[in-house]
């Protein structure tokens, strides 16, 4: 399986993000915000940092990136899953791909910190825990998205509505969460919870 | 000349120039004969420190060797900045650092940082705490650089005059490093951010102290961009790599003219900068201000002609503005150009090598000699003092600070913040995990400059060795009020001998450093404030030791025992209790030092030892207290190991500071115990990790309380 890891200026997790693809047996490689055609690859990973400073919001600028437009493209075809992390979640909400917007965070600070979350994938419900770390995470959407949410707080740390920390878009290709599970997938002292996130992402792979 | 150099300076300078500088050339002397820049007061001090067995010694940052790399660290002061504009004076100052260590083509991997602030009693001094933590968070976290570790004391003396101290780490292969000194016949370019008028002055201003009226001087704070910075740290890195790149260095204080000239100075040649050819972001900008602006986020490269297509187009690939603004060649002159016209030609040994004071000799004034002969003869009930010794903002968790930090960013940090008492990162490149820490202790090096100095230097030494590190080397940022006052020379130099002459017991190298002077106002001084930042060595296959208990472990502290006769100057809580300051300080045990870095290191191996802390301000209550709340863990047992004792002698027992010890527990007592008696090892048994209380020697504290108070005294006082 191969995967795209996206490199926009000012993205800064593509390294652990790549290593945890790499460890899941995905065959991984950097992209940049030029490339135009997504198609040899299954999944396309948006990962975390700040693309383009987050300058006037985040995620703004980098929806005007033709990588983005290729998403669309990658997206109209059904060619693969695409997920998007922190930055990446942002960005997905920015370019209309996931329903919703992230706004500042209600204690108007980053915050950096390991979360206790529900992951809620096919009806099975778990408790795990992976660390978040940014200022903009407040999941607002004016609707109903209960459905589409498969990550929820069980410590709220940025007054998300609903509490939602991540979620799908309708077809179920296409995945956001704001904490990092990339962070969490090497060592003990974060804890392995990370590779839950990324098995579900193989599990939708697989399921064509 | 006018401005603001002195009298004598001036003479001195007409004297080695053989004439009257003109006035571009006042403003060039003014910068670079600042105390920021030459170090006039320092300087022949600093020559005294031990760098033996480290990585360079007058590079933008030494570093330690370890296998075929480098690891640099260096800390830098960004003091005066923060008390005028707190958000942007934190952000330029991690972005300074951060340069440092770029310069020598090591990758920027964590921060750390030492901030000293006066208690968050008022309006003013939170506006100060919240805009240096905002500009850290802001600016650390979107370079994409990990804060892992750091330490911030709360004192009075720092009112109006906050210390912000920060470190940056970077990795190198050994056989990449770039160096900045210029050679002769090679083209020099400017990278990055157009020069404009921002931060115009900063190094003069920051060699004063500050003017009552803190507006006129905000026009001397820079303004950082930390996307701009990103991709100057992507660019750079790529730069510095090419074959025919010489060296770099970045534009830190006094901007374009401290770096090349330092560059020039240091490779013997002549340097010939072409002023129209520098990219500006305004027009109407004076030629001294193009010298001597501190726009961010700007280097300065040194390169065979070959090279230069090849800079360009990473610069454009990064989207950064670049230059090619002069070059090198045989000679030793500093020539500036505007056009054909040359406007100023001054030697490099005149300029670069400023006049340089000598502190010596010093005498020990008889404010400090009056002080330590003072006694704290005051006491409190136990209960009372441990109430207010808990509510202390020198011994509460830090969550609030390191939360607004990414100390995770980069995928190499290995343990989270309070867990143990240093920043973890894994080095898979060499096998290893290096840890860091930093250290300040301004009461004791009040008391005693040159014994404070060294228990700074300890208090690092036992972080890194309570978590299994093999200290390596250490950087230090020294903190002192004007070098013109007698005090300030005596502290200054008394702390530079503590830190050589501990350095050198420890067979421990200094590698880098800083100097921040005019930390004063009105009628007020900061305490000598001797920041130190070291790094450690751990194998990879060895666990790091924390700090943190769990139910059932056994206590016990292990080292130098306190007595009533124990020197006990500088403890937190005769200040904390009775804001009292004096008594003589502790004097380290280097033996014992050494002989307990063994100890641990072979309980660690031998898997009896589960925990290790050292034991530092608020002595072993003060100690025992952080690791059980940040545990959230009970404890029942005997603390007080003396007869008889008055409220005033448990108060010293307890609270009092001495050095070269240390908290362990293990589920082993037996095995332990027999090791110790052995081994010759003076310990006493504490207790055990037990219940929802802390209980010692009839008293009883409510767990739940006082961690409560732990983790949100500072959040509470702080966004009120």
């Amino acid at each position: 399986m191969k995967a795209a890891v996206v490199v926009f200026s000012g993205t800064n997790c593509q390294v652990e993000t790549k290593a945890a693809l790499e460890a899941c047996g995905f065959e991984a490689r950097y992209v940049d915000s030029n490339t135009k055609n997504l198609d040899e690859f299954d999944c396309i990973f948006l990962c975390g940092g700040f693309s383009y400073g987050d300058y006037l919001r985040s995620g703004r600028i980098a929806k005007f990136t033709p990588l983005v437009e290729s998403l669309h493209n990658y997206v109209e075809k059904q060619r693969g899953v695409i997920a998007g992390i922190c930055n990446g979640f942002q960005i997905l909400c920015e370019a209309h791909l996931l329903k919703g917007a992230l706004i500042e965070n209600d204690c108007l600070k980053f915050v950096c910190k390991n979360t206790p979350l529900e992951l809620d994938f096919n009806g099975v419900k778990k408790k795990i825990n992976l660390p978040v770390a940014h200022r903009e995470g407040k999941y607002f959407y004016r609707g109903d998205v209960s459905e589409l949410v498969f990550l929820r707080y069980l410590e709220n740390p940025n007054g998300s509505k609903d509490n939602i920390a991540g979620l799908y878009d309708y077809k179920k290709r296409i995945m956001g969460l704001m904490p990092h599970p990339e962070r969490a997938f090497f060592n003990e002292n974060f804890g392995f919870d990370g590779r839950e996130i990324f098995k579900i992402i193989k599990d939708e792979l697989k399921r064509g | 000349m006018s401005l603001s150099v002195d009298e004598n300076l001036k003479k001195e300078i007409e004297k080695r120039l053989k004439r009257t500088p003109n006035e571009l050339e006042t403003h060039l002397f003014e910068a670079l004969w600042s105390e920021h820049c030459g170090y006039l007061h320092s300087k022949k001090q600093l020559k005294k420190l031990n760098f033996k067995g480290s990585l360079f010694s007058d590079e933008n940052s030494g570093g330690v060797k370890i296998g075929n790399r480098g690891v640099f660290f260096k800390v830098e002061s960004h003091n005066h900045p923060c008390a005028v504009e707190p958000y942007q004076g934190a952000a330029t100052g991690i972005g300074g650092i951060i340069r440092d260590i770029l310069a020598l083509n090591a990758r920027p991997v964590a921060l750390l940082n030492s901030l000293k602030f006066a208690y968050p009693n008022t309006k003013e001094t939170r506006h100060i705490i919240n805009g240096v933590t905002k500009g850290i968070s802001n600016y650390g976290n979107s370079c994409g650089i990990a804060d892992i570790a750091g330490e911030v004391i709360f004192d009075e003396c720092y009112k109006d005059l906050p210390l912000v101290n920060v470190m940056a780490a970077g990795l190198a292969p050994l056989d990449k490093v770039k160096l900045s000194a210029f050679r002769e016949d090679l083209e020099v370019v400017l990278l990055g951010s157009a020069t404009g008028l921002d931060g115009v002055g900063g190094a003069a201003f920051a060699s004063k102290k500050l003017a009552k009226n803190k507006n006129e001087e905000k026009i001397h704070v820079q303004i950082g961009d930390p996307f701009i910075k990103k991709l100057l740290i992507e660019a750079t890195l790529e730069i510095l790599d090419l074959d025919g790149v010489v060296s770099c260095q970045d534009c830190g204080a006094a901007g374009l003219l401290s770096s090349t000239s330092e560059m020039a100075y240091k490779g013997k040649c002549s340097f010939e900068l072409e002023l129209d050819k520098v990219h500006l972001a305004q027009k109407n900008i004076e030629p001294w201000q193009i010298l001597l602006s501190e726009t961010q986020e700007r280097m300065v490269f040194a390169l065979k002609k070959e090279a230069l297509p090849e800079v360009f187009k990473i610069a454009q690939k990064y989207e950064l503005e670049v230059s090619h603004i002069g070059r090198t060649f045989k000679g030793g002159d500093y020539i500036i150009k505007k056009g054909s016209k040359i406007l100023s030609l001054t030697p490099l040994d005149v300029l670069c090598n400023p006049y340089c004071y000598d502190l010596e000799p010093v005498f020990e004034p008889c404010e400090i000699k009056c002080l330590k002969d003072k006694k704290c003869e005051l006491s409190m009930d136990i209960e009372s003092a441990v109430e207010k010794m808990t509510s202390s903002y020198n011994l509460v968790s830090r969550k609030w600070f390191y939360e607004q930090w990414d100390y995770l960013v980069g995928g190499r940090s290995y343990v989270t913040p309070e867990s143990t008492g240093v920043g973890v990162l894994k080095f898979e490149e060499e096998n290893c995990f290096v840890a860091f820490c930093m250290d300040t202790n301004p009461l004791m090096c009040a008391l005693d400059p040159y014994l404070g100095s060294q228990n700074t230097l300890l208090e690092s030494y036992r972080n890194l060795v309570s978590s299994g590190f093999e200290p390596l080397g250490f950087t230090n940022c020294l903190n002192f009020a004007s070098p013109k006052g007698d005090d300030t020379k005596y502290s200054f130099v008394k702390s530079i001998e503590g830190l050589r002459d501990c350095s050198l017991k420890l067979n421990t190298p200094v590698v880098s450093g800083n100097v921040s002077f005019y930390n004063e106002a009105k009628d007020k001084k900061i305490y000598p404030s001797v920041t130190v930042g070291m790094c450690g060595f751990l194998d990879i296959n060895k666990p790091v030791i924390k700090s943190n208990f769990t139910l059932q472990d056994e206590i016990y502290l292990v080292g130098k025992m306190i007595n009533k006769n124990s020197n006990i100057g500088g403890s937190l809580y005769q200040k904390e209790l009775f804001d009292f300051l004096g008594g003589s300080v502790d004097e380290p045990d280097f033996e014992l030092e050494e002989k307990l870095k063994k100890v641990i290191f072979c309980l660690r191996d031998k898997k009896i030892l589960k925990s290790a802390a050292d034991v530092s301000k608020g002595g072993v209550l003060g100690t025992l207290f952080r690791l059980l709340c940040a545990s959230n863990v009970g404890f029942a047992g005997k603390l007080i190991n003396e007869e008889n004792a008055d409220d005033k002698l448990k108060l010293r027992l307890l609270f009092g500071e001495i050095q070269t010890r240390y908290i362990i527990s293990t589920r082993n007592k037996k095995e332990l115990e027999s090791y110790f008696a052995e081994n010759n090892i003076p310990y006493l048994y504490l207790g055990k990790c037990i219940g929802d209380k802390i209980k010692f020697d009839g008293y009883e504290f409510e767990l739940a309380k006082l961690r409560e108070k732990y983790l949100n005294l500072l959040q509470n006082a702080l966004e009120d």
